[in-house]
């Protein structure tokens, strides 16, 4: 490919124009340094710990394992914009309640998977396990994942109750 | 300032365009790329031109005929696990990685990868599939069963592109499951897969097929033959995992001794037997 072209793409709704080093540059990379979007985190690089997760077309993707030319034709999802959704905003409270995070560098990540499955769910009820295999790809070193799991299942309950606003899981 | 780098990104849009990319010295498939950008960035691997088949529509699709069932080769594992029933590729696609790693992987990356432990490759022996390849030279059918030659290799040339995985109508059932030390995001120590067709409670076909133990998945058909022709007892699913165990190649590695997975072996064919035979008899009862 040509370098030297900006790069478009679609994160949290607006379009970022991207100048591209080199056309096998990161997508988290990309998405920190180019859009400024610092909120995902670089943990592996490998692909095992979950902590750059975002969601592209409304699934999870670890975005230090993807180029970022291989999403211009997709929509882009960073924990800034789920936060921002009543769905994201109501998990990130009950992380917080739960007292699910003591370093938080992972839990950008978890909010993101975890926000993808409560929207695959919507409506209908979710489990333990449910919860436990979703998030299976984000590491936690710090909390134990018990009180993670309980936050997601807290948030399940609401959003039973009545749809997230914004939500646009597919 | 535009610049050539060495390495070109292309993304197709049409096997057509696919196939005419890749026929050039240093073209490299990118599906999901889940192993390819690691395996990149540690220098295992290098490419001139990335040829990213992701967008080409056809190839992520399921088409299924009088029970024959044909997978693009770009189908997420994610997707194959929720759009197909239980089966051993099924059971092999949902414990690959995590979410987010289902989510990009696809199939046919999964298979051309052929890791010894790759988990979706010993289903795709018993279910007796059939991969479709094509390039500019032409296309051509490769039995599961001739495709993995050796850790990371496969009968692919570099320019031809898995098109599709086509699994034939068959009666019965499959299962695979493997042992790992973490519940998940972890690589199978061994790995076992089963198929069975049963008629009027007696088994009149078995397939069996073990992983991570020898450079390549392998059918071990004089396992199987300890389960045609009984009601698939305990003392056939016995002798069946003895035979599987005592036909394992397996290596000493940081994930486990030889002696370790040989022991694995069997208490786990025995499962995964066991699991087949449940799930063929409620086909068996379905159908009546």
């Amino acid at each position: 490919m040509i370098v030297g072209q900006p790069l478009q793409l679609r994160v949290n709704g607006t379009v970022h124009d991207i100048e591209l080093e080199e056309p096998d540059v990161l997508l988290i990379d990309a998405i920190r340094s180019g859009c400024g979007l610092t909120g995902t985190k670089l943990g592996c690089g490998t692909g095992d710990c979950g902590a750059c997760t975002v969601l592209i077309d409304g699934m999870p993707a670890n975005s230090c394992l993807v180029y970022a030319v291989e999403v211009v034709d997709s929509e882009i999802e960073t924990v800034e914009g789920v936060a921002a959704t009543s769905l994201g905003a109501a998990l990130v409270d009950r992380i917080v309640v739960a007292d699910a995070l003591q370093c938080g560098f992972c839990t950008p990540g978890i909010v993101v998977t975890a926000s993808a499955l409560l929207r695959s769910v919507q409506g209908s009820a979710i489990d333990d396990a449910a919860v436990r295999c979703a998030l299976a790809g984000n590491l936690c070193r710090c909390t134990g994942y018990a009180p993670i799991v309980a936050a997601v299942l807290a948030t399940a309950e609401v959003a039973i109750a009545g749809p997230a606003r914004g939500a646009t899981g597919s | 300032m535009l610049v050539e780098r060495s390495l070109e990104y292309r993304a197709a849009r049409t096997v057509a365009e696919a196939i005419d990319l890749l026929a050039f010295e240093g073209a490299h498939v990118l599906a999901g790329g889940t192993d390819i950008v690691t395996l990149r960035a540690s220098g295992a691997l290098h490419a001139s031109r990335l040829v990213d088949v992701k967008r080409v529509a056809s190839l992520s699709d399921f088409t299924t005929d009088a029970g024959a069932i044909t997978i693009g080769a770009t189908a997420t594992l994610d997707h194959l696990g929720r759009a197909l029933g239980p089966s051993a590729l099924v059971d092999g696609a949902r414990l690959v990685g995590g979410w987010q790693t289902r989510c990009r992987a696809t199939i046919g990356g999964n298979l051309c990868r052929a890791s010894p432990a790759g988990d979706s490759l010993c289903g795709l022996l018993v279910d007796n599939a059939s991969l479709h390849l094509q390039s500019v030279r032409g296309d051509r059918q490769v039995p599961a069963r001739d495709f993995f030659t050796g850790p990371g290799r496969t009968v692919r040339d570099s320019d031809e592109l898995l098109v599709t995985i086509e699994l034939p109508a068959s009666r019965g059932a499959s299962a695979y499951a493997r042992f790992t030390y973490r519940n998940a995001m972890d690589l199978a120590i061994v790995g076992v897969a089963v198929r069975l067709s049963m008629t009027s409670g007696v088994c009149d076909d078995a397939s069996v097929a073990i992983g991570a133990c020898g450079p390549t998945p392998m059918l071990v058909p004089e396992a199987a033959a300890q389960l045609v022709g009984t009601i698939v007892d305990d003392a056939a699913v016995a002798a069946a995992a003895a035979v599987a165990a005592a036909h394992a190649r397996p290596i000493d590695d940081v994930r486990g001794t030889a002696t370790f997975r040989r022991g694995v072996i069997e208490p786990l064919a025995q499962r995964v037997i066991r699991e087949a035979h449940r799930r063929v008899m409620l086909v068996e009862e379905g159908s009546r």
